[in-house]
């Protein structure tokens, strides 16, 4: 069974003199949610507009689970979370979201419009025009929008820019929660809340697709971060109980060392020596050493940054 | 069968945009307003020197278009007639402006395009707009046949009559003017905008033409690509004789949607 979702030829877009998106080829698999990153201008954004069907491509083709984009086969199976759209000021929410569902041939819209604002937790902000919600609660709103008739591909452009860490885990939860029943591409310059929930990650750089990759790659194996406590830090410059040169010193450690002012970041060989990590715990453990947090293998934004430097 | 129901839902949602919402309910006061006024102090005072004065004056001034309004049965819907050929389309410039302007600007018209194609919401819009202002043509008409009907209730039938040829070729002036603010509307950011544009491109539009005209005889006949081409000459038509004329109207909102739907389709939101 063809369980592609998208599939991009040659895609090319100019604005004007300048090219947003050059020559990209993309084939992308349904399942996991899939993370779409890099800087500002890479991009994504002009990507996603384009996979929406919003704006039309200088070259090459876009199609969206077969049909071209922005057809009226296509978006009966996507739906968009976009950067800058807002809902009309004009209609209370619930109106709203019922509109949409009526477009979308739901059965029963106004119940649809209650399932989805029930999904983003603002049930009882049903009433409210849009300019009575805070931004994180807007954009909430605009993903239970991307919610209605249970699409199968949800595209979500920045979701938790510019909003609070409530709303962020709300919106987070909810990918996590709807993964099994729709495919999300997520773009943001948020690394750690894609690696939170994307598995498959789309880099782009200047308008050229870098790679399609894993997040959980077998390169990525082999690396440690703990993230001390602040007070740790004082106790190493006093006491010196931390003892960089020690862990450097232990069986398949490549190289260890502090990243900030709290972060530890150590590489070893975990092919040869496997359990060289519980040995570096121990010896935190032996040494009454305290962190917050602890993590294996590298963050996406490591993994980004050495692939940057690479390059 | 999807786009069809998509146009009547967007279309419907129009409606209630006009005759639900504060800023709706805003516009349509001020229309009902406007119009108390023109039917209390035009329509019913010009019907009156019509009735009572006007043959002489008719004859003294020798005018074609007074001559025309001296033939009418129903004096109220003569002058009902000359101001509504000449404030509908005015109004039609600020009450259609924003069909998909302000949407764009905002962002919402990429929400809406998530779940119905370009055409559904191009069509919808325009067909909503054109709906709500065929609603408030139908309320003044009704107000003015009740003028009428309050000075003499004899004159209902032909009253009744004469509303509805009105009636119908309002509706196709109002159509043609309408699809061109569909158009004008998928250039512009806001209704302000839109009605500026509006008004910038008709006078830009009709002095070109009147000057080509001057030296290209043949380059007058361009006037009829602008809606309102055939209001002076509606001016002498006190029948269904108007139809006549019907064919301007129906071309230029065939091209204009045309070319508006073509627009739609192609351009970035």
């Amino acid at each position: 069974m063809n369980n592609t979702l998208i599939e991009c030829k040659g895609l090319s877009k100019n604005y004007g003199k300048t090219r947003a998106l050059s020559n990209v080829d993309l084939t992308l698999q349904a399942g996991a949610p899939i993370a779409l990153i890099g800087p500002n201008g890479a991009g994504k954004t002009t990507l996603l507009s384009l996979l929406c069907g919003f704006i039309r491509a200088t070259e090459g083709s876009v199609e969206v689970m077969g049909h071209k984009a922005g057809s009226n086969h296509a978006i009966r199976r996507l739906s968009a979370l976009p950067q800058d759209a807002s809902l009309d000021p004009h209609f209370t929410i619930a109106k709203q979201l019922q509109h949409y569902a009526q477009l979308r041939s739901v059965d029963n819209p106004a119940h649809e419009a209650q399932r989805v604002l029930e999904l983003v937790q603002l049930t009882e902000k049903s009433t409210d025009k849009p300019e009575q919600l805070s931004h994180g609660m807007r954009k909430r709103v605009l993903l239970a929008q991307a919610l209605i008739g249970d699409p199968d591909l949800i595209l979500l452009d920045e979701p938790t820019a510019g909003i609070d860490p409530p709303n962020v885990k709300i919106i987070r939860e909810l990918i996590s929660a709807y993964a099994d029943k729709a495919t999300f591409i997520v773009s943001s310059h948020n690394l750690d809340e894609l690696e939170k929930v994307c598995t498959t990650v789309v880099h782009l750089a200047d308008g050229e697709l870098r790679s399609v990759s894993a997040i959980d790659d077998v390169n990525n194996e082999g690396v440690l971060s703990i993230a001390l406590r602040a007070e740790q830090r004082g106790a190493e410059e006093k006491t010196n109980v931390l003892n960089i040169e020690t862990i450097e010193s232990m069986h398949g450690v490549k190289s260890a060392r502090l990243r900030g002012a709290t972060d530890l970041v150590i590489e070893y060989d975990s092919e040869n020596y496997p359990d060289t990590d519980i040995e570096i715990l121990t010896y935190f453990a032996n040494n009454n050493i305290r962190y917050r947090r602890i993590s294996k293998g590298r963050s996406l934004e490591e993994q980004l940054f050495s692939d940057d430097e690479a390059g | 069968m999807d786009i069809l129901k998509n146009i009547i839902i967007i279309a419907t949602l129009e409606l209630r945009r006009a005759f639900t919402t504060r800023r709706g309910l805003a516009v349509i006061f001020a229309f009902a307003l406007i119009w108390a006024l023109l039917l209390r102090y035009g329509v019913f005072g010009a019907a009156e020197w019509l009735r009572t004065g006007g043959n002489a004056i008719g004859a003294m001034i020798n005018s074609r278009t007074v001559t025309s309004l001296l033939n009418w049965e129903v004096p109220e819907f003569a002058v009902f007639w000359i101001i509504s050929l000449y404030l509908f389309p005015m109004l039609c410039l600020t009450l259609a402006a924003d069909q998909t302007s302000s949407d764009r600007a905002r962002g919402t018209l990429r929400l809406v395009s998530l779940h119905a194609t370009r055409g559904s919401i191009f069509f919808g819009r325009y067909i909503g707009l054109l709906v709500v202002q065929y609603l408030l043509l139908l309320l003044v008409i009704a107000a003015t046949v009740i003028v009428v009907v309050i000075r003499d209730q004899s004159m209902l039938p032909v009253a009744m009559e004469t509303a509805v040829m009105v009636f119908v070729n309002l509706c196709l002036l109002i159509a043609a003017y309408t699809a061109a603010m569909a158009v004008i509307s998928l250039f512009t950011k806001s209704a302000r905008q839109a009605t500026t544009w509006a008004i910038i491109l008709w006078l830009a539009i009709g002095i070109l033409i009147f000057w080509l005209g001057r030296y290209f005889p043949q380059a007058d006949s361009l006037k009829w690509i602008l809606p309102g081409a055939h209001i002076k000459h509606l001016l002498h038509h006190t029948s269904w004789q108007s139809l006549q004329l019907a064919i301007v109207p129906l071309l230029q909102t065939a091209a204009l949607l045309t070319s508006g739907y073509i627009v739609m389709k192609v351009r970035d939101l």
